[in-house]
């Protein structure tokens, strides 16, 4: 197809594939076994600028763009633990980039240079035990008191959550309902009455120290807040539909690595005499495990470019969410197969592929939600 | 309402816009009255070629100098996507049979007096055009074609037999791959521009031994022809001797891209009048389209829709820019837009219950259709075989 990246934003994908190949990927297998990476990951991502690519150069960044970054997470997939790639993605695609958007200029000076150096790492607050896709249900209770918020209340399946120097908490005003209402707040660890409860494991994403935590009368210096009072739900929907479509390409990116790895597999592994890949079975699997993947791709371009021109995007992301995302749990399924028992061991990345993509489904808006925009954008 | 690519600019332009608004204006008043009329005679007239040919619309990516507008390839996706809206599936098929499947390869590789012949009169709709490949025993398999042409001076004489000819019972040329050298598989094929009216009553040896039914695309007439010594003119013959299968690789990605675009239309057309049916018809005191699985079923449709749309479009651009075609692209989008299809079809018929069934239904005529899509112009598994040749090294 029609080459959807610049000059500039290969050349990025490349510098980031020999960083990932050399620096990263030999370590995932230890990573994923303890569930721990060191924090210290994101200096030596930062060191390579990867972490300023949608940041101001005023704040230290690249301002490369929503494309590089797009770009760079071709190569983060690379390393084939979605656990090292959320961590970044969430910290640097997301919650830096909120931060550079809508908080105030002392704040910026504040938190964005050390981001982008990978000093500190920022987490995005918006599941709660009880609101998750449903977000017009949250609770967490936030109050203005003189110069302060005071913030209580419970955020979970925080990635970065338990290693986060800061957090992006989406609460709601007293006395508020559905999605008005909202503010999003910028709370540092250090704040009294911040505290992460637990750890929680997960069936994949190991490395990416999902956290839940908890806000007890955690008191939040008023400039802190991103954007306007009221408004911070409506802040966040651009960057939430960036997400998605992020969700999309990455899904995307994770099945045409797990194709790669079966199409080396199935040449290798002999049955009845004959490699697998001389099968015609395998062949037409592979096939459509392609096909899918390039119209995933047509469809995700297609989406980006409306995103990123301001054009109606809303439909054309929820499918690209909806469908990337769901083809491509069929596709690492059908890699998984491909591999017979092979696959099933822990012996191949295949099995971590196959278990770190289930939550694409699930996270960013889970495939039934993207339905429901869908049926809604008919109604109109 | 379902999202559309169908006026975006970097796509299309004011000219291929207003080709749009008037062929659909056409499609409207003087086709969709109709169509049932035709479905039901097994064929649409002969005289449907020229309406749309002195307007203008068979021509529209072809050549100046062959008598069409000299426009790109998106002028055809619009053909194809606008006469889909007659929800007539025969309709756009016999028409881009002679349009497109038919004539592509005359205009490519015809000689100048082939040109004035056919090409011209055809564009004008005074002379059809048919495809011919396959044979009782050889369809997406081109290498098994057995019928011959045996070269006698200055002349070809043709023996065989060749079927699944859409617009063959008319056709006035036939755009005929057969052996000129049977030892050789895919390299003994040759292509004709076979005219079928050489003598007065018909050519000599030239009969259509059956008009085939079929499931659908009623309107659409489907031709089991015979050859049995036909002697025709050496000029008929399309480019070189053995060169056919080279030409076939070469000239009909862009009737499975057609195809594609064909089938994203018959989708589109079957969501927007399920949805339609879906906010008239009640069921346990609400209307279909309040039931969260019927929603969510239609989103799914929709999702595929566009995601099909954007691959389909994209492959003609690449298709339009690049020297050699895309082959593994546009096996892609022909297998997905075609598979597509037939799903959505089908469950939009679901969503239809019993009214679905009923022949009166737009849905079950389009179910039927559709069919047709996955097998005909490279079956889905010709594709497969196509795209894991290409993906695998």
């Amino acid at each position: 197809m029609e080459d959807f990246y610049s000059a500039e934003e290969k050349l990025l994908r490349e510098q980031a594939t020999k960083f990932i190949l050399e620096k990263v990927r030999p370590r995932v297998e230890e990573w994923e076994k303890t569930g721990e990476m060191p924090k210290s990951i994101f200096k030596e991502f930062a060191a390579q600028g990867f972490l300023g690519i949608l940041v101001p150069e005023e704040y230290g960044g690249s301002n490369a763009g929503p494309k590089a970054f797009l770009a760079f997470s071709d190569a983060f997939e690379l390393s084939t633990s979605a656990g090292v790639g959320a961590a970044i993605a969430m910290h640097a695609g997301i919650v830096t980039r909120l931060v550079a958007e809508l908080a105030s200029d002392p704040i910026k000076k504040k938190i964005i240079p050390p981001s982008v150096k990978g000093d500190i790492v920022g987490a995005l607050g918006l599941t709660e035990p009880n609101a998750g896709s449903d977000l017009a249900s949250l609770t967490t209770n936030v109050r203005r008191e003189g110069d302060y918020y005071v913030l209580n209340g419970t955020k979970t399946f925080i990635t970065n959550g338990c290693w986060c120097d800061y957090v992006l908490v989406l609460c709601r005003q007293e006395g508020t309902k559905g999605y008005e209402g909202m503010n999003l707040l910028l709370v540092e660890r250090n704040s009294p009455g911040f505290s992460v409860s637990r750890r929680i494991e997960t069936l994949g994403w190991r490395p990416s120290q999902t956290g839940e935590l908890v806000f007890e009368n955690v008191r939040v210096p008023a400039g802190n807040i991103l954007g306007k009072e009221g408004k911070g739900f409506q802040q966040i929907m651009r960057a939430l539909e960036w997400e998605r479509l992020m969700m999309a390409h990455q899904s995307l990116r994770k099945a045409e690595i797990a194709l790669d790895m079966t199409m080396k597999f199935v040449a290798e592994r002999e049955q009845f005499g004959k490699p697998i890949a001389a099968f015609q079975n395998t062949r037409h699997v592979i096939a459509e495990c392609a096909t899918r993947i390039e119209v995933g791709r047509a469809l995700v371009k297609e989406a980006v470019k409306r995103h990123l021109a301001h054009e109606e995007s809303e439909a054309f992301a929820a499918s690209a969410k909806l469908l990337c995302c769901e083809d491509a749990q069929w596709i690492l399924d059908r890699c998984l197969q491909l591999h017979g028992g092979y696959g099933y061991t822990m012996e191949f990345p295949i099995q971590r592929l196959w278990r770190d993509h289930r939550l694409f489904t699930i996270g960013g808006g889970t495939s039934e939600v993207q339905r429901e925009i869908l049926a809604r954008i008919l109604d109109r | 309402m379902i999202p559309s690519l169908t006026d975006d600019p970097q796509y299309f332009s004011e000219e291929h816009r207003e080709f749009r608004r008037q062929l659909r204006k056409y499609v409207e008043n003087e086709i969709v009255p109709h169509v049932d009329e035709w479905e039901k005679a097994g064929m649409f007239p002969s005289d449907l070629f020229k309406e749309l040919g002195k307007r203008g619309f068979l021509g529209g990516r072809y050549p100046v100098e062959h008598g069409g507008s000299g426009g790109d390839y998106f002028f055809l996706c619009i053909l194809a996507e606008e006469l889909g809206r007659c929800r007539s599936g025969g309709v756009s098929m016999g028409v881009l049979a002679h349009t497109e499947f038919g004539l592509n390869i005359i205009s490519k590789i015809g000689s100048p007096e082939l040109i004035e012949e056919i090409v011209k009169p055809a564009l004008l709709g005074e002379k059809i055009c048919a495809i011919c490949v396959s044979e009782p025993d050889a369809g997406s398999d081109v290498a098994g074609i057995k019928t011959t042409a045996k070269r006698d001076g200055d002349y070809y004489v043709i023996n065989g037999s060749k079927t699944f000819i859409t617009n063959g019972t008319r056709a006035d040329y036939l755009t005929m791959a057969v052996k000129t050298d049977l030892a050789k598989g895919h390299h003994g094929i040759s292509f004709f521009a076979f005219p079928t009216k050489l003598d007065p009553g018909g050519t000599k040896g030239f009969h259509v031994s059956k008009s085939l039914k079929k499931i659908g695309m009623h309107s659409s007439d489907t031709g089991l022809l015979s050859f049995d010594n036909c002697r025709i003119p050496r000029k008929y013959l399309l480019g070189e001797e053995n060169k056919g299968f080279y030409y076939i690789m070469k000239n009909f990605q862009g009737e499975r891209l057609a195809a594609a675009v064909m089938s994203n239309m018959r989708g589109r057309i079957g969501l927007e009048d399920t949805w339609k049916y879906m906010g008239e018809r009640q069921i346990f005191g609400k209307f279909q389209k309040q039931f969260q699985v019927l929603r969510h079923l239609m989103a799914d449709m929709v999702a595929r829709q566009l995601a099909s749309e954007c691959m389909s479009y994209q492959t003609v651009k690449l298709y339009m820019n690049t020297s050699e075609p895309p082959t593994k692209e546009i096996s892609m989008a022909k297998m997905y837009a075609t598979e597509t299809c037939q799903w959505i079809n089908d469950r939009c018929l679901q969503i239809h219950g019993g009214m679905g069934y009923i022949d009166e239904t737009y849905i079950s005529r389009s179910w039927r259709d559709s069919r047709l899509s996955t097998i005909g112009g490279g079956a889905t598994e010709v594709m497969k075989e196509v795209i894991s040749k290409l993906v695998m090294k």
